[in-house]
């Protein structure tokens, strides 16, 4: 890896690292905040030799992923809170075939409309979401560009792994900062390797890929075991997440994405006084890092989930990963990026017995 | 002795539809106009869920369905891929016209050469029978118009070539099932939508008219007199568009 | 003398009878036997046939092969 620096958006970071990865099909619709990434496919995605297609509708974009992820070619889409949600119908459809394919959730604050503002209450429609029926696609969340970068990067090797959608749940915040980032190597895909996909050329009649709503070369017991068992290994082998001064913590923050970062602040300004915060920092949300909370030291005494959103949606998750066996705490700022006094303060007042414990409902 | 026409031998399997569906006879069509192309082995088809998805059975070739609608979209997408593909859509005209026509339109405006065959049979086939906004004529009763559609509320069919033939495209045609004279005419027009797709001229959409014996509730002979007399009065049977000839 | 005949698969039948209808010289005659699916099937009157392939044309379920004489 060349240790050259660039200073990139965290959106532009995605696209380039997407590119590099061997994305040769991008298709998009323009939506703030993410539209850097439809904006940097159309000027590159040409002389890397591959597609992009602006379509006519999130819908359609999706479609078209459908078919290229058919076609076994390394594809990506990007979108950002309603038009997001009509990605739900195509993400349905590629966990029917386990198809795989990479998109980009670039979050924004608010249900309908919204704003355009940076949020984190999607994760529900990420983490939960994906259309009807049973799928679970892998979430990652970046927290800077450089992991924009990297996770992007990644994605596509995980998407075809477990042939499934990896989604890559970044916020207003994290698409719109400017760092510097280390770009990965670029890399080849050799689109005719899987034996699953649609190609156009001679072949024998036994080799004909049919894809369909369901995998019909199996009945429907087999496919849903090979489901549930895509599902586990994904769940026991996924799962990612930084601790960051957790060892001896009183009180430890749960977090991802652009409230992580400042989170961390607030760790280590808590901790000018003595007062023991923690993190964990989540970097896929599904599979969930229930692994950090096994063993937890004794020292804890609550976990404080820091989210923007309205209700507090990760925080149900923290509830889970521990069976409820802590109190679990949300501090929400829905549209408003956390302030690091703001969560000591908050966090003070929890040991002080003066907040509510997470009613989960 | 020697065989002179049987089925072709893309066709695997007999297909589900039922009896005097026109369906068939268009996936026939289909599978000629490939195997005499030479093009069975490149063939990638795109079937729309509603009763087109039957053929993904019963072709010998790479195929595809859905989203209901979406179509041309996903037609779209592996053309892109594979541009070598002979890629062809099978849908309805709830797909195509109706749920979908965002999508047809701008596989138009795009001029993605594709072969788009859009099979007008006036009705909701595979859901038991609905009125098609795009192609139930003023007065034909269905399950959701009893008593025949009342354009007063539901407004009138419209011939949707009538505005596709204006995009910037290759081919637009209109056949008809209803005997063996048009039959063969609408596979001759598959067939210059499949040589346009090979000499890389744009997007062809080929719209055949076919009964729906089952949801119209007739005969399969009343459906194809139905077709002749009364449905191919409001959708002509005639090329709309052929910007194949001269410099484009 | 003509050239070709038509020979029907009637297990493939679904009784439509598009065919009967769509021979030129009314060769083909509607039955009320039935096939294995339930279907009233035709016969062929090997007479009559002209062998045209009309039949082949309007079948939507592939019954029909035309085969040369020559």
């Amino acid at each position: 890896m060349s240790e050259k620096f660039e200073l990139m958006k965290g959106n532009e970071a995605i696209a380039e690292a997407a590119l590099r990865a061997g994305c040769r099909f991008y298709a998009g619709y323009p939506i703030t905040p993410q539209s850097e990434i439809l904006e940097y496919m159309s000027a590159n995605m040409a002389n890397r030799g591959g597609v992009f297609v602006q379509g006519e509708s999130e819908i359609a974009s999706m479609s078209m992923l459908w078919g290229a992820a058919a076609c076994g070619e390394r594809c990506m889409t990007s979108s950002s809170g309603p038009g997001y949600d009509l990605k739900q119908e195509g993400i349905s459809y590629l966990a029917s075939y386990n198809l795989p394919a990479v998109l980009v959730d670039v979050m924004r604050y608010g249900v309908g409309d919204g704003e355009i503002t940076e949020g984190q209450d999607s994760y529900w429609e990420a983490v939960r979401g994906g259309g009807h029926g049973d799928s679970r696609q892998i979430v990652l969340t970046p927290a800077s560009v450089q992991e924009c970068a990297d996770l992007t990067y990644e994605a596509f090797d995980l998407a075809e792994k477990y042939r499934t959608v990896v989604i890559i749940l970044s916020d207003g915040g994290i698409s719109q900062m400017i760092e510097k980032v280390v770009l990965p190597e670029a890399k080849e895909h050799d689109k005719d390797k899987f034996d699953w996909a649609i190609k156009s050329y001679k072949r024998s009649d036994e080799t004909k890929v049919k894809v369909t709503n369901l995998d019909r070369s199996m009945d429907y017991d087999e496919y849903d075991q090979m489901i549930r068992d895509k599902f586990k290994e994904m769940h026991d082998n996924e799962q990612r997440w930084e601790e960051f001064m957790v060892d001896d913590a009183e009180i430890v923050l749960v977090a991802y994405g652009i409230s992580s970062r400042i989170c961390k602040s607030a760790v280590r300004r808590a901790r000018e006084s003595g007062f023991k915060l923690g993190l964990i920092r989540l970097i896929s949300a599904w599979p969930y890092p229930e692994k950090a909370f096994r063993n937890l030291p004794d020292s804890v005494k609550a976990l404080v989930s820091v989210e923007m959103s309205l209700s507090a949606q990760m925080a149900q998750d923290i509830c889970l990963a521990t069976k409820f066996s802590l109190p679990v705490y949300a501090y929400l700022t829905s549209k408003y990026v956390p302030k690091t006094q703001g969560i000591v303060e908050y966090c003070k007042r929890v040991l002080e017995g003066k907040e509510k414990e997470l009613e989960v409902y | 002795m020697a065989v002179k026409l049987t089925k072709p031998k893309m066709i695997n399997q007999q297909v589900g539809w039922c009896g005097g569906c026109g369906h068939g006879i268009i996936q026939r069509l289909v599978a000629e106009c490939c195997e005499e192309l030479g093009l069975a082995e490149r063939t990638v088809q795109v079937v729309d869920i509603a009763c087109a998805y039957w053929s993904i059975d019963t072709l010998n070739c790479d195929g595809i369905a859905g989203p209901h609608g979406r179509c041309a979209a996903v037609a779209t997408g592996i053309k892109k891929v594979r541009p070598e593909a002979n890629v062809y859509v099978h849908a309805g005209d709830g797909c195509s016209y109706v749920i979908g026509l965002s999508e047809t339109c701008y596989a138009a405006q795009r001029n993605v050469p594709i072969t788009m065959i859009v099979v007008n049979n006036g009705i909701f086939g595979m859901t038991g029978g609905q009125m098609c906004l795009a192609t139930t004529l003023v007065g034909d009763k269905t399950v959701s118009s009893k008593k025949g559609r009342d354009d007063r509320v539901a407004g009138e069919p419209f011939d949707m070539l009538n505005i596709i033939q204006n995009y910037p495209i290759a081919y637009a045609a209109r056949g008809a099932l209803y005997d063996a004279k048009h039959i063969e005419e609408t596979k001759k027009m598959i067939m210059k939508g499949f040589k346009n797709q090979q000499e890389n001229k744009g997007f062809s959409i080929i719209e055949v008219l076919s009964p729906c014996p089952t949801n119209w509730k007739m005969s399969a002979v009343d459906a194809m007199e139905k077709l002749k007399e009364e449905n191919s009065k409001v959708f002509p049977v005639k090329v709309y568009v052929d910007n194949t000839k001269g410099g484009k | 003398m003509a050239k070709a005949k038509a020979v029907a698969d009637t297990s493939l039948c679904k009784g439509c009878r598009l065919c009967v209808g769509a021979c030129p010289v009314k060769a083909i005659e509607p039955l009320t036997e039935i096939n294995k699916k339930g279907y009233e099937i035709i016969r062929i009157n090997e007479e009559k046939c002209i062998g045209c392939g009309c039949c082949y044309r309007i079948c939507p379920d592939y019954v029909f092969t035309i085969n040369t004489l020559e």
